[in-house]
């Protein structure tokens, strides 16, 4: 089937079997690496990406289902080749180590703050509650969270999670 | 790794294209939020030859309050359910129910009548659906009949026939000496969590007037309405200490009645059905506190 999808702001046409898998697709056909498909059953969250605006498991959704949708990944949600400033307080709080999880957190986490733009710790650790993190423990994730939620508010943040300033 | 073996894809806007997709292929599935069924895709536990992809579909869409009523769409996913506020006021135990599912991102595709059709161990909306006393709406190509949820249920499985689709939900508007509660318990060994729904009817002499009991997890979803009632009927819900009473005997008699479903392994089925009365007793006072204080 042919669809046609803005990828991280980019247009791209291609020929896609039904049963090709958004995250299979984005990663292997699209070589958006940060995209990862690990459980593949909606467990781990490490496949989320940005669907129309909200998080999304890659690996539950079809490429067909994609057609003439905007599809955002970790790149796409920065600008100017920089880190997203989710991502660079998630370093700065020990919030990444191997960073295989760090795509699909911070995706999940920027919808959720869309919906909910002042979350208690309770509401981020909800908020990433179907994301697994083998690595940090996961307090340092929510400290990210937390502290860019706050500037977000008071704006200071420099980018939406929409992509681009 | 896992990926799907191959099949056709066909995204109908109408209802009737849906059921006649459906009917037409032997080994066709509905796919709707993906949340349930995309898992088992992936793992090549369900190898359909057509996926029928019912989302465009507008009429299974929607939710109104109308006759002392809430009707849902079954495509209502489960954000909106949590969200709403017309389920939150007239089906607060739907809204409790499916804040527990999953986390945010997979209660944004999740849908309602997904999860009544897939009906996996632990869901939490059958539970609900068997406390509320839903009627399912179910369609196909021969027409469409309504099953209320304790015929729905049939086990581990439902009486959803092949080739037939949820459409729509309906469940009582919760009237104002209604109280409700769903409390879930996970962590068990064998790694189901347990989920009980419970509701509760206060009189004005301020005792239990009717309860509904339902409970899944560990098991099939199954109500408990009969014994909920032999130990609440008459029980103050005020008093925290008539109600505490009658709880723990309520939870020794429902590990009792689901011994023969228990494995060797630990089972907060009792638990989880005496928190969710317990809680439910607590929210009918804050209910009624709440008309008291004019909110």
């Amino acid at each position: 089937m042919d669809i046609e999808l803005v990828v991280d702001g980019r247009c791209q046409r291609l020929e896609v079997e039904p049963r090709e898998l958004l995250g299979h697709v984005l990663r292997e056909r699209l070589g958006c690496r940060g995209v990862h498909v690990a459980c593949a059953i909606g467990v781990c969250g490490a496949c989320t990406v940005l669907v129309d605006g909200e998080a999304v498991r890659s690996c539950l959704m079809l490429a067909v289902q994609t057609h003439q949708r905007e599809v955002r990944t970790l790149r796409g949600v920065s600008s100017g080749g920089r880190p997203h400033p989710v991502e660079e307080l998630m370093s700065r709080n020990g919030g990444v180590q191997c960073g295989y999880c760090t795509s699909g957190m911070v995706l999940g986490a920027l919808s959720y703050l869309d919906e909910n733009p002042a979350p208690s710790n309770d509401d981020i650790t909800e908020a990433i509650s179907g994301h697994v993190c083998r690595c940090t423990g996961y307090a340092g994730i929510v400290r990210a969270i937390a502290d860019y939620a706050a500037h977000r508010t008071t704006g200071a943040a420099e980018k939406s999670n929409r992509g681009g300033a | 790794m896992l990926r799907p073996a191959a099949f056709e894809y066909e995204a109908p806007t109408r209802l009737d294209e849906a059921l006649e997709l459906l009917e037409a292929r032997e080994n066709a599935v509905a796919l709707a939020g993906g949340q349930s069924l995309m898992p088992a895709i992936n793992a090549r536990a369900v190898r359909p030859d057509l996926v029928v992809d019912i989302m465009r579909i507008a009429s299974m869409h929607g939710l109104r309050v109308a006759n002392g009523r809430l009707q849902l769409g079954a495509l209502t996913v489960h954000r909106v359910l949590v969200t709403d506020p017309r389920v939150r006021h007239a089906a607060p135990l739907l809204a409790q129910a499916a804040s527990l599912i999953g986390d945010p991102t997979v209660r944004r595709r999740g849908t309602l009548g997904g999860s009544l059709a897939h009906n996996g161990f632990g869901a939490e909306l059958p539970v609900a659906c068997l406390a509320l006393g839903a009627a399912i709406d179910v369609h196909s190509v021969t027409g469409d009949r309504v099953t209320p949820a304790v015929r729905f249920f049939d086990g581990g499985h439902t009486v959803l026939a092949p080739a037939s689709l949820v459409t729509a939900i309906d469940v009582p508007v919760a009237g104002p000496a209604e109280g409700s509660a769903v409390r879930e318990y996970s962590g068990q060994r064998h790694g189901v969590n347990v989920v009980a729904a419970a509701r509760v009817w206060r009189t004005p002499a301020g005792r239990c007037g009717d309860v509904r009991l339902a409970l899944g997890g560990a098991h099939a979803p199954v109500s408990l309405d009969k014994l909920a009632a032999e130990h609440l009927i008459g029980v103050l819900v005020d008093d925290v200490r008539s109600v505490e009473a009658a709880v723990v005997r309520l939870s020794r008699a429902v590990e009792a009645e689901l011994l023969p479903f228990r494995t060797r392994h630990e089972d907060l089925s009792g638990a989880a059905a005496g928190r969710s009365i317990a809680a439910a007793c607590g929210d009918v006072a804050r209910r009624r506190l709440g008309k008291l204080h004019g909110h």
